[in-house]
């Protein structure tokens, strides 16, 4: 009898590993379907876990993000319609950190070889923020010599190009950076990333509507910056409002409250920022006796 | 009946005729008359104006063609085109076989030609414009026999200027021939100018095969080549298709024995109407996977216009590059999840060009838009490994940097302060805190030789300002106050986004 029943399981245990693998592009739904892309030798090299790296964050998604999945970053839009250039480098500033928390995670990976990182924008957007520059991305944590920049003449190229980097199975992360995105597109998106096990951001206006067929999405506000640990009158670190909107894993996670996260370039990660600390640095400035200025116009 | 027919140019002394039809040219005009004398003498003469561009573009259109006889072409003037045909005869049977195929097929296309065809590009273009008997369509001097065949022809043939053949004719020098007896030196002296006899003489070494004469060929060579001709021409894509990767592997084969791998493949397809089109695919890395190869080729089959059909295809790496040099399996270890991105460039640069898939490249400058430059990235994959400089420190520098720096209207406590108040694109931002001056000074070797115009480059004073949502940008002073004289004030720019 014992034997009968353990060639059950084992048919059991077979149909449903079919199912999984004909569900595999599939949307996902609750916390049992993270993805299994472990019979791929190619995919299995990249489930390192990809976290904010604070509590607060990574408590919203036990698992991490998603690598094999779309995640949309939107900024908080300043006037109803529009958005400033400042509504935008929020989503992108949030984008590009997320990268490096991706980047990093590989990199501790001893197995891996350092990995590429793909950007992708149509030629209206980037002419609005210029370009990605060597220092500046490596200020950020990215290394710019392993960053490819496709810059398209069409957004709809863009999502195109998009695509197919994320079939490529050669890059660690793909930023996109498009005004909106359909849901045609953003589930072809999703399951280009799920095919190759390559994640995708994309940064979306911050004013347009949602795409669909993403795993997260996230709504990130830019706040003051943290108080500098020596000059009271310089920025310190930067400060994000983070508010989850979407998450297809976890939909429990939706509901809490944004909270606010404080990014470390030197530790390169996500930390709870500390409002004690704040107060502490304001009565130091007030003890020091700023008057108000006169301005002038030069 | 056809009538008379003339192409007319406006000149000087008024329109001028200067191409003419058969039946104009039976009847006694001549080109260079003026189009009221002609039209005097013969009304019927019907004119248009010349367009020498689309003849050009025509005779260019042309010339491609005739990469069927040989891959080396251009054309040779405004009426001419030659055609390395070295090698090719035999395909064609011989020499004569090949100048009949090709004077048959200009004749189907209406196009009236001459041809020359000898050892060397001089002798040909002699042959082609003045050797060709009356009744016959081209002119052939067998190997070997150049000196006898264009002996009999005028100095005209030697593409010599006009005053030069002129000259040869005052002195009595009428055939090319005469000019093979006198001594080297002696024509020198008689010409009284060593400019002009080395001229005569260098055209004439040219003719005969003692110098070489450089010619560029319309595209450059391939450095390997396969081809494949149909009797019944080609009409579906799918046909193509297998036949296209049937080439590839071939090509591929050739380039394992040579140890070569693709950068460019090109390929040419040959349409039953006598025009041809190409497809170009190009690698960032050398290349020797034929399904790499057709799968760049195959996203661009759409755009072909097969016509009438297709009867000739030929595949030719134009470009290629050492394959061993940079094998995969040195450069990452065998577990690594990740492919080389050299593919996806590929594939991404098929689609959208050259030049929207970039890297960037640190350069030696500490100016902030010099210290980089974007590079294709095709090029960049293909040096391999190259290593960069080393990050020299880690520098504020914002994340994104505009095109060029945009001025803004700024508000300061002091003079030499950061900003307190600033209007970018219309829009008046607080400043809450700011960081800096990062004072960079112009490249003094840059400012010693300055052209005409040019201002002078001043020192700039760059601030990392917040303002107070939190949205910090990059801003500089442009100049000193009381230190830089002959130049204005100091103005504000913003030059990059923090993100």
């Amino acid at each position: 009898m014992g034997s009968g029943v353990s060639i059950q399981a084992a048919v059991i245990e077979k149909l449903r590993s079919r199912i999984l693998s004909l569900e595999r592009h599939a949307p996902r739904r609750g916390p049992a379907a993270i993805p299994e892309a472990k019979d791929r030798g190619l995919a299995a090299g990249k489930r390192a876990p990809w976290e904010l790296g604070c509590e607060a964050g990574d408590a919203l998604l036990p698992e991490g993000l998603e690598t094999n999945a779309v995640h949309e970053i939107k900024g908080e839009p300043s006037a109803a319609r529009g958005a400033s250039a400042a509504d935008w480098m929020a989503g992108i500033g949030f984008a590009a950190r997320l990268a490096v928390r991706r980047t990093d995670a590989l990199s501790a990976m001893k197995s891996a070889n350092q990995p590429w990182v793909l950007w992708c924008w149509p030629k209206a957007i980037a002419g609005e923020f210029g370009l990605p520059s060597w220092a500046g991305f490596a200020h950020l944590g990215l290394d710019p010599a392993r960053l490819i920049i496709v810059e398209t003449a069409r957004a709809a190229e863009a999502l195109n190009a998009i695509e197919e980097s994320l079939k490529g199975a050669s890059l660690a992360v793909v930023i996109g950076v498009l005004d909106e995105v359909d849901l045609m597109p953003a589930r072809r998106l999703s399951l280009a990333a799920g095919e190759m096990a390559t994640p995708c951001l994309i940064v979306t206006h911050p004013a347009s509507e949602p795409a669909g067929a993403t795993a997260t999405r996230w709504r990130i506000k830019r706040l003051p910056s943290a108080p500098h640990r020596f000059d009271p009158r310089a920025p310190g670190l930067s400060r994000f409002e983070v508010a989850l909107e979407r998450c297809r894993a976890r939909p429990a996670s939706v509901a809490r409250p944004p909270f606010t996260l404080e990014w470390s370039d030197e530790t390169r990660r996500f930390g709870l920022a500390s409002v004690m600390a704040d107060l502490q640095a304001e009565t130091r400035r007030a003890r020091s006796g700023a008057d108000a200025p006169t301005l002038r116009s030069y | 009946m056809r009538q008379p027919f003339a192409l007319i140019e406006s000149s000087a002394h008024g329109l001028r005729i200067t191409a003419l039809n058969d039946v104009a040219a039976e009847i006694g005009i001549e080109t260079g008359t003026a189009l009221s004398d002609a039209r005097a003498a013969h009304p019927t003469l019907i004119s248009r104006a010349a367009e020498p561009q689309k003849d050009k573009i025509a005779l260019l259109k042309l010339a491609r063609w005739a990469g069927r006889y040989g891959p080396n072409r251009h054309i040779d003037g405004e009426e001419g085109i030659w055609i390395d045909i070295t090698g090719v005869a035999h395909l064609f049977g011989d020499e004569e076989n090949l100048l009949d195929d090709l004077t048959w097929r200009l004749a189907s296309f209406g196009v009236p030609a001459r041809l020359g065809l000898a050892d060397t590009l001089g002798a040909a273009y002699a042959l082609a414009r003045f050797g060709c008997p009356p009744d016959a369509r081209w002119a052939l001097a067998p190997a070997g026999e150049t000196r006898e065949a264009i002996a009999a022809l005028p100095v005209e043939a030697l593409r010599l200027e006009t005053s030069r053949v002129l000259l040869l004719k005052r002195l009595g020098l009428r055939r090319i021939g005469q000019l093979y007896d006198i001594p080297r030196d002696s024509l020198q002296r008689r010409f009284r100018s060593s400019d002009i006899a080395a001229d005569v003489l260098m055209r004439l070494d040219q003719a005969l095969g003692s110098v070489e004469e450089p010619r560029r060929p319309m595209q450059p060579p391939p450095v390997l080549s396969v081809a494949c001709a149909f009797a019944e021409p080609l009409v579906s894509s799918e046909a193509m298709e297998t036949f296209a990767a049937q080439l590839a592997s071939e090509l591929v084969e050739e380039l394992a024995t040579k140890d070569l791998g693709a950068r460019t493949v090109r390929l040419t397809f040959y349409r039953a109407d006598g025009t041809a089109g190409s497809l170009t695919a190009t690698m960032s890395m050398p290349c020797r996977k034929a399904a790499h190869m057709m799968m760049l080729l195959k996203e661009k089959f759409a755009t072909i216009d097969a016509g009438f059909g297709i009867d000739l295809l030929r595949l030719d790496a134009v470009r290629v590059g050492k394959r061993d040099a940079t094998q995969s399996g040195f450069a990452e270890p065998a577990s690594s999840p990740f492919r080389n991105p050299a593919a996806l460039v590929d594939r991404l640069v098929n689609r959208f060009g050259r030049d929207a898939v970039t890297v960037l490249q640190p350069r030696a400058s500490h100016i902030p838009e010099r210290a980089e430059v974007r590079l294709p990235a095709l090029e960049v994959l293909a040096a391999a490994n190259t290593s960069h400089p080393a990050d020299p420190k880690n520098a504020l520098r914002p994340a994104f940097l505009l095109a060029r720096p945009e001025p803004i209207d700024v508000i300061a406590e002091v003079p030499d302060g950061p900003p307190a108040q600033f209007v970018w694109r219309r829009v008046e931002r607080r400043v809450a805190r700011s960081e800096g001056p990062e004072r960079i000074a112009p490249e003094w070797w840059r400012t010693l030789y300055l052209d005409d115009g040019q201002k002078q480059p001043r020192t700039r004073d760059y601030y990392k300002i917040e303002d107070h949502t939190g949205a910090a940008y990059w801003v500089f002073r442009r100049g000193l106050y009381d230190s830089e004289e002959g130049s204005g004030p100091p103005s504000w720019f913003l030059h990059g986004l923090f993100a």
